[in-house]
């Protein structure tokens, strides 16, 4: 039986009110609901859900842990993909790029005129690069949701790499607070006596947000066919 | 023992198994096939079904995409290089222990 308007309600207030709130669980247990229902001889859907679905699910707790579990799983799955990304710029002839980063940032930095400048530049486009990204993803969802008048949560993707973009932020603004505390000339001097380490870290920070931007481009890209 | 219980430890090479048959699956499709397959005796819950799905697919064995189906979105799970690799090696470890478990329960039959 083709599910009315009146139960299409009553199933999307019944999945939110159980806490399902990302584009993505929605999604899945909406059409397995609606499959299910459909292949059923059932004609109420509140019935349907209370003596089909719940037990099948495990109820409220069954459907949390589902949730929990899902969102383990989105959080595991991208921090190793970061990692194997990363690494793949410290393998084989791609170690070239971070070397020839490594030697290009120590030349800038000890012989440029302003390097605080340059270091603070570099790090406001690291940052702010995966950043835009993922603001731009997540309009994109909140128009499509809205659109299909379902206001969804962003994604676990979304929100497990907006989480990762947060961290480069965070870091820029430690690099912020460093950099007011200190007068300019003593920051040039301690930046020359450190500077084998400032470049590492900077390269290690520019393949990372590269790494990011990398992998919200594949993974955000959603694969949708329509029939 | 319920044959649930028995089942849960083996729930991913079955996933395996069907993905491997077929070339994309969504889950309430897995349930109904396992079901089918089984005349009933298998019954996997929803409960179990997609967090093993969302473990395989962060593990990178599954693959997904979505199709719109009378105008709703359709998560279709597929099997990846990984994941066809895996399936194999799953289904022989469990045929071998299968094996070895009516050894066991048949001595007689291990014994000749």
């Amino acid at each position: 039986m083709k599910l009315s308007q009146e139960q299409h309600h009553t199933l999307v207030k019944y999945l939110k009110d159980v806490g399902i709130r990302n584009q993505e669980p929605f999604e899945e247990f909406y059409d397995h609901v609606v499959t299910a229902f459909e292949k059923s001889d059932a004609t109420d859907i509140s019935l349907f859900i209370k003596e089909a679905i719940e037990p099948a699910f495990g109820g409220e707790k069954g459907i949390q842990k589902i949730l929990k579990e899902g969102s383990k799983s989105v959080t595991r799955h991208y921090r190793k993909v970061l990692r194997k990304k990363m690494a793949c710029y410290f393998k084989g002839p791609n170690l070239l790029i971070p070397i020839s980063m490594y030697f290009a940032l120590y030349m800038l930095l000890s012989f440029a005129p302003a390097p605080k400048m340059i270091f603070f530049s570099i790090l406001v486009l690291t940052c702010i690069t995966p950043f835009i990204f993922v603001v731009f993803n997540s309009y994109r969802s909140y128009r499509s949701s809205k659109r299909n008048k379902l206001s969804f949560n962003p994604s676990l993707k979304r929100e497990e790499l907006h989480r990762l973009t947060i961290l480069g932020m965070l870091i820029l603004h430690l690099h912020n607070i460093f950099l007011d505390d200190i007068d300019s000339t003593s920051y040039v001097q301690d930046l020359i006596q450190w500077l084998p380490l400032v470049v590492s870290g900077l390269v290690i920070y520019i393949i990372w947000a590269i790494s990011c931007v990398q992998m919200v481009k594949e993974e955000l890209t959603n694969k949708l066919i329509i029939q | 023992m319920s044959s649930s219980k028995l089942l849960k430890g083996s729930l991913a090479t079955i996933i395996l198994k069907l993905l491997e048959e077929n070339e994309r699956m969504y889950g309430y499709e897995i349930t109904q096939r396992v079901k089918e397959i089984t005349a009933g005796e298998f019954k996997i819950t929803e409960g179990a079904l997609y967090p093993s799905l969302h473990k395989l697919e962060a593990e990178g064995l599954l693959s997904t995409e979505t199709q719109m189906v009378d105008n709703r979105v359709r998560k279709y799970y597929s099997l990846t290089k990984e994941g066809n690799a895996e399936a194999q090696t799953k289904v022989a470890e469990l045929e071998e222990f299968l094996v070895n478990l009516h050894k066991l329960l048949n001595p007689k039959l291990g014994l000749g």
